[in-house]
């Protein structure tokens, strides 16, 4: 028996010259071929990472707040928190700019898209695809939209079970009048694309940055800081923000308050300026993204 | 020195460094290197700190050079969608994807080279079949001992069939009985006319396994060519051991030969040990004085390592002298 196998074993090993498939010649096929190698692991590495069992507690602070109010608004008779379901969208638009889309959705692609290159480096482990014969566009094409797949799955299904919530006092017939009379979908189409977008736009200046900087954390407050003073800028720097573009696309007008005295106001922007900003503001941060892997040097001791 | 020979027969270098620098900040990683590496093994050989991962990094396009050119069969590190065809590269970081089985690792490797699913599949069960590593294939690589790390990283970096493997300590880690298998491996990569270019600061297998040596220091090339050839080139003295019923006439004759510097003739009286200056010119006459005179000679070989001899000559007593 152990001959057998012996020799299954040099037959396997001799055999090894004899089978040298050809690699498809540079272009499409073999592009396409790679992208999908890139981006099934960079799917399987941000939704499977403890970091996204930060993001899932973060998702759950806006869903019990929303659930909150909704239970106090079925149980009390007088002084409900929402007595209608235009004050239950307006409060639901609240939450969401304020909470859903400035911190959450900030906060939850800081943590999946830091860590794409970044979370590589640190394990020591990026030199086998820099090693790889292909393209280094792929290999940041590749990652950055394993992870915008991965975070629109969250936080998309976050944005949608929120929204369901506030119907938790108006019932299901509700609901299903609303989604059929189209009101629903479209109020709730425009938060998925805010939230698609919002992933597109942070998590591009978030993959760069963690090219760019050993330090992601710093990046990640700067860029918080400048997110949270956007609406004190002038229009010509407004423009330099993921949430000047996101704002525009509220399917609810909610009336800035508190530092509204010292804040400048903007024209609000058509649909597809605040859609080409984004596509703008990622491609920029991408090209970024993929020079510095270009120019990278694997030496882990200066990154540990 | 300049003693690079191609031993196959084979003109054109696949790996070539010109003028190659490479600094870190201040601190010389190497310095003015020139290389020409031809299919067959090469041996880098060299102190920690030498630069011979450096010099391996620059050869792989891990890092860049300051100053000068690398290029493999003529591609640089520029265009990776090419050069990465030709070069495997084993690296000393024991690191891996988490939670990958030994399998998953190699498939992965060859899926971002572009190879469809059934010849990833093919290629890696080929890979791990030379490593001898079929029956732990699946295993987590979290679970392997460092040999096995270590012999599945090398199967990641021969398995897309590469021109110039590039191995970077790669007898780190591995039993006595695995060392031989992955020397024999070498031997076959090399028969197959791959160019097998191994560091390793283990004299002894150096020497055993290399066509050709390249010793390093300080960043410097020191030399490079067949050990036998740097140590006449240096002057260093061969110790050669025979071993003969005749033994004490050998010891009488040789000892008048020109470039003999030493004959010393074992207690039993069967045994001589002699050092010459110039072993080519010593077995030239040793052989005429074996036909003339009728000696029987039971065995005959150098008593020394070549590469050690050299490496101690050019590495050691220089450290000593400073």
């Amino acid at each position: 028996m152990s001959k057998l196998i012996t020799n299954q074993k040099a037959n396997n090993t001799n055999g090894h010259l004899d089978f040298r498939p050809a690699l498809p010649e540079p272009g499409l096929s073999l592009w396409w071929r790679q992208f999908i190698a890139v981006l099934a692991p960079a799917i399987q590495r941000s939704i499977f990472s403890k970091r996204v069992l930060v993001a899932l507690v973060l998702i759950l602070l806006p869903l019990g707040l929303l659930t909150m109010i909704g239970i106090e608004s079925m149980n009390s008779d007088d002084d409900k928190f929402v007595s209608n379901i235009n004050q239950a969208r307006m409060t639901f638009g609240i939450v969401y700019s304020t909470f859903i889309l400035a911190a959450i959705l900030y906060i939850g692609n800081a943590l999946m898209f830091t860590s794409l290159v970044r979370g590589e480096i640190l394990e020591r482990s990026i030199h086998y695809p820099m090693l790889a014969p292909v393209k280094r566009e792929i290999l940041i094409l590749g990652r950055f939209i394993g992870g915008l797949i991965s975070a629109f799955l969250l936080f998309g299904l976050a944005t949608i079970v929120c929204y369901l919530v506030i119907y938790l006092p108006f019932g299901l017939t509700r609901l299903i009048t609303d989604l059929s009379s189209g009101i629903a979908l479209e109020q709730l189409s425009s938060y998925l694309l805010m939230t698609f977008l919002a992933c597109m736009g942070y998590g591009s200046v978030f993959m760069a940055t963690g090219l760019v900087f050993r330090n992601p954390l710093i990046p990640v407050l700067a860029v918080a800081g400048w997110e949270i003073i956007n609406f004190l800028l002038p229009p010509a720097l407004k423009v330099i923000s993921v949430v000047y573009y996101l704002k525009n696309l509220m399917p609810v007008f909610i009336e800035q308050q508190g530092l509204l005295p010292l804040a400048v106001v903007a024209e609000p922007l058509p649909l597809w300026v605040s859609v080409f900003g984004i596509l703008l503001l990622a491609t920029i941060s991408i090209s970024i993204a993929i020079f510095y892997l270009r120019r990278m040097e694997i030496r882990y001791a200066e990154d540990s | 020195m300049k003693a690079t020979e191609n031993t196959t027969g084979q003109t054109k270098a696949t790996v070539e460094l010109k003028g190659v620098s490479k600094f870190y900040g201040e601190i010389l990683g190497v310095n003015g290197v020139n290389l020409e590496f031809y299919p067959g093994i090469t041996g880098v050989v060299g102190p920690n700190g030498a630069g011979k991962s450096t010099l391996m990094n620059l050869m792989a396009g891990l890092v860049r050079p300051n100053r000068g050119t690398v290029s493999i069969c003529g591609i640089t590190p520029s265009q990776p969608e090419r050069f990465y065809r030709l070069v495997g590269y084993c690296t000393q970081y024991d690191q891996f994807p988490t939670g990958v089985t030994g399998r998953g690792f190699i498939k992965k490797s060859l899926r971002l080279h572009g190879y469809s699913e059934p010849d990833s599949d093919e290629l890696a069960s080929r890979a791990i079949a030379r490593v001898d590593m079929s029956d732990v294939a699946d295993d987590s690589v979290e679970s392997y001992s460092k040999g096995l790390r270590q012999r599945i990283r090398l199967a990641q970096s021969f398995c897309h069939n590469p021109k110039v493997l590039i191995l970077d300590e790669p007898l780190n880690g591995l039993d006595p009985i695995a060392r031989a298998q992955v020397n024999a491996l070498f031997r076959e990569f090399a028969a197959e006319g791959v160019s097998v270019i191994v560091s390793s600061h283990v004299l002894n297998e150096v020497d055993l396994m290399s066509d050709q040596v390249v010793l390093i220091d300080g960043g410097y090339l020191l030399a490079e060519g067949d050990a036998a050839g740097i140590r006449a080139e240096t002057g260093e003295p061969m110790k050669i051991f025979i071993r003969s019923v005749n033994a004490s006439n050998i010891a009488a004759v040789v000892f008048d030969f020109e470039h003999v510097i030493e004959a010393q003739l074992h207690r039993d009286r069967l045994g001589l040990f002699i050092q010459t200056t110039n072993a080519d010119a010593f077995f030239s006459v040793f052989n005429e004085s074996v036909l003339s005179k009728g000696w029987t000679i039971d065995a005959i070989g150098p008593a020394d390592e070549a590469v050690e001899a050299v490496y101690r000559h050019l590495i050691v007593q220089d450290k000593v002298a400073s």
